[in-house]
């Protein structure tokens, strides 16, 4: 009985790719979440270290830029950001006030850049807090998360390679070849966050599920932080909110400007 | 806009809360009954439309307490505009038991009013969880589905055609892609 499966006829081949791609899957999920380290648990409800745990740099400069909006600093400016006419308010904080020493009107790219400076130094305070790992296990979990991947597309390119030889058909099998390469690539992508990293965000956005459907001005910061610009949408802050989606900034539609009533002490509602 | 220095009174033993929690809304021997055309009107089950009255009581406890406007759920403004036109039992009943007129006030448009009643909403669920806990989700949803895409809401005849759900129809062509690949590769 021959089990090399180099000489598979091409159906049964492509069935035992199938199951392979299935399993590298499960193996590489398997053993990132086995490798990940534990690192140290602890709540966390810093709205900076909140924003790099759940989103990385882009995530802190949206939060930075929010603050900034919120507390009356900066003002949205065509597709950039200026600074308030507003006299007597200064930003707090050093990734603030280094935002708001650039150049007027700051365009996301700049801000994200002086963002990615305070991540740096930001990230080595997470990384000894035990909430990030240090480079040399995030080179090892992207090892074990691409691993299978590498495997399954040797196989695949062995086989491909002999079936052309042989005139076989290999079209499916190159495009199998080819979704396995893309996932092999998505999983080089690794997520830094410790097990105790992964958790202190779950906490943080299970104890303020409120912030997800409405924040109230002050907890704008920290509703980005967590759950990113979308819970802006509609907020004084929605310039924000539409540079980071892709909309264009123009007027916004019916249906949005029809809704909405309230009522109550002195209220209304909004529909 | 005022925020967190407007104080939420505790809801349990609120003499407000007290008369509305037990609250019902027209003659009891009418037919149908308030919750029943409220679940009728809005194509809820009975249970989601009682779930939906509570969370009316709530609301209407947090109009009676706050010194701002506040603005509810699309749900919840659904059950106030049903009320609104028991108008006797709105006027005569339910606003003495408040302490006070309660108004409906619909949106004037444009941006700034979208931006005024998101702050509205927001402030509504800071002091809904002061008073109650978290608000249900499912019945409070995020500002931008309240405020841009709940509103698209129509009135619909089954007169006028069938509704058929957005899943069933992916469900359809996932089936009908399933069909085709097998008839090709057959």
């Amino acid at each position: 009985m021959n089990f090399n499966p180099l000489s598979f006829d091409a159906a049964a081949f492509l069935w035992l790719y199938g199951l392979l791609l299935v399993a590298s899957l499960g193996l590489s999920w398997f053993g990132a979440n086995r490798l990940r380290p534990m690192g140290q648990t602890q709540s966390v409800d810093d709205p900076d270290s909140l924003a790099l745990l759940a989103g990385d740099t882009d995530r802190l400069t949206e939060t930075a830029i929010a603050r900034l909006l919120a507390n009356g600093v900066f003002t949205a400016s065509g597709p950039g950001f200026d600074r308030s006419a507003a006299a007597g308010i200064a930003p707090s904080g050093s990734i603030d006030c280094a935002m708001a020493m650039q150049p007027m009107p700051a365009r996301w790219a700049d801000l994200r850049r002086v963002a990615g400076v305070e991540a740096t130094r930001l990230r080595r305070s997470l990384e000894s807090r035990g909430l990030l790992m240090d480079d040399e296990a995030v080179r090892q979990l992207r090892l074990v998360q691409f691993l299978p991947f590498a495997a399954l597309l040797a196989l695949g390119t062995a086989r491909l390679v002999r079936g052309t030889m042989l005139g076989n058909p290999v079209g499916y099998l190159g495009s199998l070849l080819a979704i396995t390469l893309v996932i092999g690539l998505a999983r080089l992508v690794v997520d830094r966050r410790t097990q105790a990293g992964i958790a202190a965000v779950r906490l943080a956005r299970r104890n303020a599920r409120r912030l997800r459907l409405a924040p109230t001005q002050p907890e704008m910061p920290l509703a980005v932080a967590m759950f990113g610009t979308v819970v802006l949408a509609g907020s004084a802050l929605d310039p924000l909110y539409r540079l980071r989606s892709g909309g264009d900034g123009g007027s916004i539609d019916a249906s949005s400007s029809d809704s909405g009533c309230g009522g109550g002490g002195c209220g209304g509602c909004g529909g | 806009m005022r925020t967190t220095d407007d104080p939420v009174p505790p809801a349990p033993d609120h003499p407000v809360w007290l008369a509305l929690r037990h609250y019902t809304i027209g003659p009891d021997d009418a037919a149908p009954g308030f919750e029943a055309r409220l679940a009728r009107e809005n194509g809820w089950s009975r249970r989601h439309a009682a779930r939906v009255f509570d969370e009316y009581r709530r609301f209407a406890f947090l109009a009676a307490t706050a010194e701002h406007a506040v603005t509810p759920s699309d749900a919840v403004d659904q059950v106030w505009h049903l009320h609104l036109t028991y108008s006797r039992d709105y006027w005569d009943r339910f606003c003495p038991v408040l302490g006070r007129p309660l108004h409906h006030g619909p949106t004037a448009g444009g941006r700034a009013e979208e931006q005024r009643f998101f702050a509205q909403y927001a402030e509504t669920l800071r002091r809904y969880e002061a008073a109650f806990g978290p608000p249900p989700a499912d019945l409070w949803p995020p500002a931008a589905q309240r405020l841009r895409d709940d509103p698209r809401a129509r009135r619909f005849h089954p007169r006028d055609g069938v509704l058929v759900p957005w899943w069933a129809i992916r469900l359809l062509l996932l089936a009908a892609c399933f069909a085709l690949f097998g008839s090709i590769f057959a």
